[in-house]
């Protein structure tokens, strides 16, 4: 599926808006803080070159790489990244630790000398699979084939 | 270009995707979960490269010893000599070669300045003394063999984590090896680490790209025969 920049626009309004509702607040600060960064791309030559009768510029004394905001097309390609890392990838982590430590019996917690509980409540790895995690996983293969025009996920690459 | 149609089918899909409780639930999970539990997966990568270098790798609880139940890893970033829980870390043997893989530790560097480091693999004796002496672990000497910064990236990587890794790595004496680890590919960091002497970047490393993982470990693996045989 090619989405024009409006349409781009319309999607990204729509998910920003329902991570919002969710107060998926450090979601939200990620994707701000990757339009801030930017895209970052090498000028050309002829794009640097001042016209002859400004004179000329030795293309040594610039930088040829220059940052500019991503389009509607590529926000979307980078929230659509980061809800993966999210949603795939980080469930994912789980049988990546369980079967290499030969346990699924694993906590975070810590030193309340120097942090408290509250702050920083002890977590376990069950976590970061909730219950329902692979129909996650299923309709967010349903959406890459939307998104690859019918290919599945795996011949979309 | 998209119809009409196709754009309301992307937009129900999405939707419907957003509205099961189990993605609510990941999509605000507090980040600081996030980041640990990559960290631990880095530890178990680095625990099956001892594994395949012929070795052996056990985790033990600094209260409960061998096998703890469970295994308890920092929350955050703390003395490799606390007691005030059972934290747990990797027993490694390999040949002649006996260390130890810790998460979230702080060291000493040169500079006497300490550093968190997010996987560290350090000597046994030496880690042996910190305990008993309820100390801090060294970086110079051999002490500290391996350095890993891992960051699970929640927006694109820009390069100032890996602008402040590679200081910490100056900081440390010489290592075996330093490696820069993300959950997600970035060309700028790619570039950044192409210099030479600066630390092995394993960008886009997860569970869902076999091939990254096979990479890293065999990356470390490779690393733990050379220095065994020395």
């Amino acid at each position: 599926m090619v989405l024009n920049e409006d349409d781009a626009a319309a999607v990204n309004r729509s998910i920003l808006d329902r991570l919002s509702k969710l107060d998926a607040h450090e979601l939200l600060n990620g994707i701000d803080e990757s339009r801030r960064l930017g895209i970052e791309e090498i000028v050309s030559e002829e794009e640097i070159r001042p016209e002859r009768k400004k004179g000329t510029v030795h293309l040594k004394q610039v930088a040829r790489t220059r940052k500019r905001p991503p389009s509607n097309q590529e926000l979307l390609g980078i929230i659509l990244r980061l809800l993966a890392e999210r949603l795939i990838t980080l469930p994912s982590l789980r049988s990546g630790i369980s079967k290499r430590l030969g346990t699924e019996n694993v906590l975070w917690r810590v030193d309340t000398e120097f942090v408290t509980q509250e702050r920083i409540p002890e977590v376990h790895l069950k976590a970061i699979v909730p219950e329902g995690s692979d129909v996650v996983k299923s309709r967010w293969d349903e959406l890459q084939i939307l998104l690859s025009n019918g290919k599945s996920p795996e011949e979309a690459g | 270009m998209a119809t009409q149609q196709e754009l309301n089918d992307l937009l129900a899909a999405i939707d419907s995707l957003l509205s099961l409780s189990a993605a609510q639930i990941l999509l605000t999970l507090n980040s600081n979960t996030c980041e640990r539990a990559y960290e631990a997966y880095v530890l178990a990568l680095c625990m099956e490269a001892v594994r395949r270098a012929g070795g052996t790798a056990v985790l033990a609880g600094i209260q409960t010893g061998i096998n703890p139940n469970p295994v308890v890893f920092r929350g955050a970033p703390g003395s490799m000599a606390s007691q005030n829980q059972d934290f747990a870390y990797a027993n490694c043997v390999l040949g002649s070669k006996r260390f130890e893989l810790h998460l979230d530790v702080e060291y000493q560097g040169s500079s006497k300045a300490l550093h968190e480091i997010d996987v560290s693999m350090c000597d046994e004796d030496h880690a042996q003394a910190v305990r008993t002496t309820n100390a801090t672990p060294k970086t110079e000497g051999n002490k500290l063999l391996m350095a890993f910064e891992c960051k699970f990236y929640e927006n694109a990587p820009g390069v100032s984590l890996g602008r402040t890794f590679v200081g910490l790595v100056a900081d440390c004496g010489t290592l075996r090896m330093a490696g820069f680890v993300a959950n997600l590919p970035s060309d700028k960091l790619g570039q950044y680490f192409s210099m030479k002497s600066r630390p092995h970047p394993f960008l886009g490393l997860t569970p869902t790209d076999q091939q990254s993982e096979e990479r890293f470990i065999h990356n470390v693996e490779q690393e733990l025969r050379k220095w065994e045989r020395s």
